[in-house]
C-alpha cells in the first residue's frame, strides 16, 4: 500500500522537481496570477478581434487591449516588488524571482516590437555599468517613438497626463544649445523633474492609468533630467524631432 | 508580558500579492466593461442600419 503511494503520479513529479522549481508559496502564488493574467488579457485582446469591426471601433478595441497589456506589466511589477521588498526585510539572501523578471522583459518586449522600438530586456540579477550605458543608448533612439506617446498622452485627458508633454517641450524650447549654468534654466529644469517625479507617483498610487510604455516614456525624462545637464538638449532632441519634420 | 506574535513575513507577502491581484481584477473588470460598451454601441449602429435598409426596400 505504501509502495503504490509512493508511486503515485503526484509524488513522482513532486521528486522530479528540483529544488530551484520549489518556490515558496508566495512565488507560486505570484506565478499563477501572472498567468492567470496573462489569460484574462488574451481574452480581452481575442474579444476584440473576433469579429471585422468599423475602422472607429476596431480603434476603441485596440486602445483597450493596449490598456490591457499596460495593466498586466505594471501588476507583473507590483508583484515582483512585494516579492523582492520582503526578502530585503528579512535580510535574507537576495533570491530573486528571477522569472518574473524574464516574463516582465517579455511581454515589455513585445510591446515595444510592437510599436517598432528595438528594445533590450533589463536584466536585473546581474547589471554592468556597459550593459547599462548600452541599455540608455537604446532607449534614447526610441525617444522619438516616446515622444509620440507622449504626445498622445497629452491628448488622452482621461489618464490625467494633460500638460505632460507641453511641460517638457516648453523646457525643451527654453533651453540654449549650449548649456548654461543660470539659476533660472536649472529652476525650470528641476520644476519638470518634480512634475514628472509627481506624475510617475500618481500612477503607483493609481490615482492614474499609464500603460507600461508611457510609464517607460515619463522614467527616460526623469533619467535625462537627473543626469548629466550639459547633454539634455542634445538628448531631448529625438522626443521632438518627429515633430518638427512632420 | 504577553509576547505579541509577529505576523509571518510569507504569510505578509501573500496578503500583498492577494491585494495586488484584486486591484488588478478590478481594473480589468472596468475594462471589459468599457469594451463591451463599445461592441455594444457598434451592434447598435449596425442593427440600426439593417432597420433602415430594410424600411427603404419595403416602401420601394
Amino acid at each position: 500500500m505504501a509502495m503504490r503511494e509512493k508511486n503515485s503520479p503526484q509524488q513522482s513529479a513532486e521528486q522530479i522537481k528540483t529544488p530551484e522549481m520549489k518556490k515558496t508559496s508566495a512565488e507560486n502564488l505570484a506565478l499563477s496570477k501572472l498567468q492567470e493574467m496573462e489569460t484574462e488579457v488574451e481574452d480581452i485582446k481575442a474579444t476584440g478581434t473576433q469579429k471585422a469591426y468599423d475602422g472607429n471601433t476596431t480603434k476603441k478595441l485596440k486602445g483597450i487591449s493596449q490598456k490591457a497589456e499596460g495593466l498586466m506589466i505594471d501588476t507583473a511589477k507590483e508583484m515582483q516588488g512585494t516579492l523582492s521588498s520582503s526578502e530585503r526585510a528579512l535580510k535574507a539572501k537576495t533570491r530573486r524571482p528571477s522569472y518574473i523578471d524574464e516574463w516582465v522583459a517579455e511581454k515589455e518586449k513585445m510591446l515595444f516590437e510592437k510599436e517598432g522600438i528595438k528594445h533590450e530586456p533589463i536584466r536585473r540579477p546581474k547589471v554592468d555599468v556597459e550593459d547599462l550605458h548600452k541599455m540608455q543608448a537604446e532607449r534614447m533612439s526610441g525617444l522619438a517613438k516616446i515622444g509620440k506617446v507622449m504626445k498622445e498622452m497629452e491628448e488622452d485627458k482621461e489618464k490625467g497626463a494633460k500638460g505632460f508633454y507641453r511641460r517638457v517641450e516648453d523646457l525643451y524650447n527654453a533651453l540654449p544649445d549650449e548649456y548654461e549654468d543660470t539659476p533660472e534654466i536649472n529652476e525650470q529644469i528641476n520644476k519638470v523633474l518634480t512634475y514628472s517625479k509627481k506624475f510617475l507617483n500618481m500612477h503607483s498610487r493609481h490615482q492614474i492609468s499609464l500603460s507600461g510604455e508611457q510609464v517607460d516614456g515619463v522614467q527616460s525624462i526623469i533619467d535625462i533630467l537627473s543626469k548629466n545637464k550639459k547633454n539634455i538638449k542634445e538628448k531631448l532632441t529625438p522626443l521632438f524631432e518627429e515633430e518638427k519634420a512632420a | 508580558m504577553a509576547k505579541q506574535n509577529p505576523k509571518d513575513p510569507e504569510e505578509e507577502k501573500i496578503e500583498k500579492l492577494e491585494k495586488i491581484w484584486k486591484n488588478f481584477q478590478k481594473k480589468i473588470a472596468q475594462l471589459r466593461i468599457e469594451q463591451l460598451e463599445i461592441i455594444k454601441q457598434h451592434n447598435k449602429k449596425r442593427d440600426e442600419e439593417k432597420i433602415k435598409k430594410l424600411e427603404k426596400e419595403l416602401n420601394q
